[in-house]
């Protein structure tokens, strides 16, 4: 589904329109025979500019059109609910079917802003004529290849996690009922636990008290704790086991079973904060770069044009 | 036997205690999580055995806590402490207080849980670590609003600074290089580099493009493309120079210098169909046949060019006779010191500059070996007949035979000239008369067409002047054949002068020996580059500010 919206949105509308873009530039950079040799400031490198500057204004836009969603939404909501009868001038519709049939969608903007972006490589990259540098103009550049690769990988993590996610959820809902199984298992399991000699009795509750879903960056990216206190309880359970006298052994599995049925679920909840993670962890890469890339982007423009 | 009265104390749902009272007895009373405990308390955090209540030797109630477990009496950790009324037990989870006995008790003990295990979904033991990105601290628009805002103060306000604020600070001012040096596109151009940290001496206001009279406040002295004024100021308008001198892209590549003159010369019919000048856009390709320059006067403009493409005009008019083949020839040439083979540059030196030749003269290069010594025949004296004037050459003559023919009348011997020359003047007129008519007729040998001055130039006569009726025709031989393009010989040292010019076999003086188009695009090929040729552009061998030589081009044509 995922795949069909953003890649495949309206018959590949904005893939079409980038590879003719990218087409068109690549033609014109290898024909031109301009006067100047092929670098930013020759028509064509001033043609490749301002194109790359609009497609970036555009991909800009995505970012406000996206917080913008939810507000439109709610006002939608909200003067359904006031004037559900209110009669609604015949512009309005056709601006509003205009809207509908023409890719104002969150999911157009969002395919235009994948496509576009991706088009900007091979623009911009025209748009220096390859002449790089340590300076301002290569650093715009290097923040825009950047965000571009983040929001590449953005792609990648949106048509893959929330396939995993939901075959790792499956048929427990969602990730709070998950954890209220779990807390449900550990107080079981002190319970059980409690017939049973101090050193058992100790792994349970420390297995309680000790296992983190989540945690730091780090943690949450690779579903990792380490020395896990379930994992471990259920590990040292075992050996324990063996040392029961033959009346424990009933109440032994019972309690043997419930500690690996929490074991499964905490993985399960920690594969969920790691899809999650990674999931929203290349935004906090692609925003800061894109708003730096927008700061490189005008001091650029600015210093060519301060210095023409 | 002790006697206890166990209060277990719980709360009901609106926090009021609720006691239920247990009758224990005993030697000892065991308190743990165990079945055989009498005080039973179940919680993990209570071991399976953790206290026991006995009586000491003096038969006081005391608690005593069991191997591994851990008891806390009023606060502090303790092995075994007596139960007087009041004292504060913490036994896992639940605090034991001994109080006041009463009836017939021992001890009367209540037991409460103080710290149970939160029960609540909030406090779920595996929710205490943050389950999402922003729950570890991170934020998008503080990293985004840091990096933004630190290129927006070093890359785009720091630069700007020195050109807005001329009083600024002298850190600033003196800083300002490396501030700036950010802005720079690419490497400044080599002749450059020495300013290239005072950016305001070319770009002196802000968002205007470099004026062409901040390049001549130091260029003073650079030439139009084009002479004519008016055609220049038509062709090329408001054309600044920094739009072909990129000062900011290193050293400029040949490729580009070729594309700028291409872009007018390759299609220059097109744009201006008056012209001559034919459409050229790659020297391997469509340039045309070299037009020579054959000199027709003294001045430097005196010129015409003739492409190479019409040989019967290729004649080169210098008033001179000389034949290479024979200075040339293998088994040399007659000299005072016998056979001498010569070889090209015993004539031919380079000039300073490696690029042409030092002009030929009479006294330095055919006079120096003594071959064409200008004595009298036979030889009367040292002395030798003058060279490069006519007038000259007469006077020398008279003032030879005058000294002759007036020693001749003081010795009394007779005048060479005849008894019957100069009847009616006296001895010593008669003297100079002879002195004069020896002198003409001798320069009447030396003025011959085909020998004497003869043999090497051409000899014009003069017939309005009877004095000296002969003139040696002006010598004008062509240094500079290629007018509009630079040639360097130097650079070409590793082919024979013969390669090119094959003069081994020229007889006459007239005989141009410029080598074709043809030769040159053995070794070098234009735009494309080609394996084991020369990548030439247009500048390698023109110059675009070189008005002058253009002009005569133009005029030629």
């Amino acid at each position: 589904m995922q795949r069909s919206t953003l890649l495949k949105y309206k018959n590949y509308r904005y893939f079409k329109a980038a590879s003719l873009l990218v087409i068109f530039a690549v033609m014109a950079y290898l024909f031109d025979q301009s006067a100047t040799g092929a670098y930013g400031g020759s028509w064509l490198g001033y043609l490749f500019g301002i194109l790359s500057a609009s497609i970036v204004v555009v991909l800009m836009l995505y970012g406000v059109r996206k917080r913008l969603a939810p507000i439109r939404t709610e006002r939608r909501n909200l003067l359904n609910a006031l004037s559900p009868q209110q009669k609604v001038p015949d512009s309005r519709k056709r601006e509003a079917n205009w809207l509908r049939h023409h890719g104002a969608t969150l999911q157009g903007w969002l395919s235009a802003h994948a496509y576009l972006g991706s088009a900007l490589v091979v623009l911009a990259t025209l748009h220096t004529g390859f002449q790089f540098g340590w300076n301002i103009h290569s650093l715009a550049y290097v923040l825009m290849m950047s965000a571009i690769i983040s929001g590449c990988y953005g792609i990648y993590a949106y048509l893959r996690f929330p396939r995993l996610m939901t075959a790792n959820m499956g048929g427990i809902g969602t990730f709070d009922s998950l954890l209220l199984e779990i807390d449900n298992l550990d107080k079981q399991a002190s319970i059980k636990s409690l017939q049973f000699s101090d050193d058992i009795c100790a792994i349970v509750l420390k297995a309680r008290q000790g296992t983190r879903i989540g945690g730091n960056l780090f943690q949450q990216l690779t579903a990792y704790q380490r020395n896990c206190p379930t994992s471990q309880a259920v590990q040292q359970l075992q050996v324990l086991g063996k040392n029961l006298k033959y009346d424990q052994l009933k109440s032994f599995d019972d309690l043997y079973s419930v500690m690996a049925h929490k074991e499964s679920l905490v993985r399960r909840a920690r594969l969920d904060v790691m899809y999650k993670a990674r999931l929203g962890f290349w935004l906090y890469l692609h925003t800061p770069l894109s708003i730096a890339f927008l700061a490189a982007l005008i001091a650029h423009i600015v210093a060519i044009f301060f210095y023409w | 036997m002790i006697r206890c009265l166990f209060i277990q104390i719980s709360r009901n749902q609106s926090g009021q205690p609720v006691r239920k009272e247990l009758l224990v007895t005993g030697e000892a009373i065991q308190i743990g999580r165990a079945a055989g405990c009498k005080i039973l308390l179940l919680d993990h955090r209570v071991n399976f055995h953790h206290a026991v209540i006995r009586r000491s030797d003096e038969g006081k109630l005391i608690i005593e806590a069991e191997e591994g477990a851990d008891i806390t009496i009023d606060g502090s950790s303790e092995l075994s402490a007596g139960l007087s009324p009041g004292t504060h037990v913490l036994v896992g989870p639940y605090e034991l207080i001994a109080e006041t006995p009463s009836g017939d008790y021992d001890l009367v003990l209540s037991a409460e849980m103080v710290h149970p295990l939160p029960d609540d979904h909030e406090h779920i033991a595996v929710k205490q670590a943050p389950v999402t990105l922003a729950g570890t601290g991170l934020s998008k628009s503080r990293l985004a609003l840091w990096l933004a805002g630190a290129i927006t103060l070093v890359f785009l306000i720091l630069p700007m600074v020195p050109t807005l604020s001329p009083t600024l600070p002298k850190w600033a001012a003196n800083s300002q290089a490396s501030i700036k040096k950010s802005w720079q596109l690419g490497e400044m151009s080599r002749g450059h580099q020495l300013i290239s940290a005072k950016c305001d001496l070319c770009h002196q206001k802000p968002f205007e493009a470099v004026p062409d009279k901040a390049c001549e406040s130091c260029h003073k002295t650079v030439a139009r493309h084009i002479a004519d004024k008016t055609l220049h100021a038509n062709v090329f308008k408001d054309m600044r120079c920094g739009e072909c001198h990129h000062e900011h892209r290193g050293e400029v590549r040949e490729g580009t210098q070729n594309a700028q003159c291409a872009a007018c010369h390759g299609k220059i019919k097109k744009q201006n169909d008056k012209t001559k000048l034919p459409d050229i856009r790659d020297f391997s390709k469509d340039h045309p046949a070299f037009s020579l320059a054959f000199k027709t006067g003294h001045k430097d403009s005196d010129v015409i060019r003739i492409p190479q493409s019409e040989r019967t005009r290729l004649v080169e008019k210098s008033g001179l006779k000389f034949s290479h083949k024979v200075h040339l020839d293998k088994e040399g040439v007659s000299s005072p010191e016998g056979d001498t083979v010569l070889e090209c540059r015993d004539c031919h030196q380079l000039d300073k500059a490696g690029a042409r030749f030092r002009p030929i003269s009479m006294e330095k290069n055919c006079q120096q070996s003594g071959c064409h010594a200008l004595n009298f025949r036979p030889p009367v004296s040292k002395r030798q007949i003058p060279h490069g004037s006519e007038q000259k050459l007469m006077v020398a003559l008279r003032e030879y035979y005058a000294t002759t023919t007036v020693g001749k009348v003081a010795a009394g011997e007779k005048l060479p000239c005849g008894a019957g020359a100069g009847a009616g003047k006296n001895q010593l007129e008669r003297a100079l008369d002879c002195a004069n008519h020896k002198a003409y007729v001798n320069a009447e040998t030396l003025f011959k067409p085909d020998g004497g001055c003869g043999e090497c130039h051409e000899i014009i006569h003069v017939a309005d002047d009877k004095d000296v009726p002969w003139k040696v025709a002006p010598v004008s031989i062509t240094s500079h054949w290629l007018r509009n393009s630079r040639f360097t010989h130097a650079k070409h040292s590793t082919a024979k002068c013969t390669e090119c010019h094959d003069k081994t076999k020229s007889e006459k003086s007239s005989d141009v020996a410029i080598p074709a188009i043809e030769k040159c695009r053995e070794c070098h090929v234009g735009n494309k580059p080609v394996k084991n040729r020369i990548n030439s552009g247009c500048d390698n061998c023109h110059s675009f500010h070189n008005e002058n030589t253009l002009l005569s081009a133009v005029a030629d044509q």
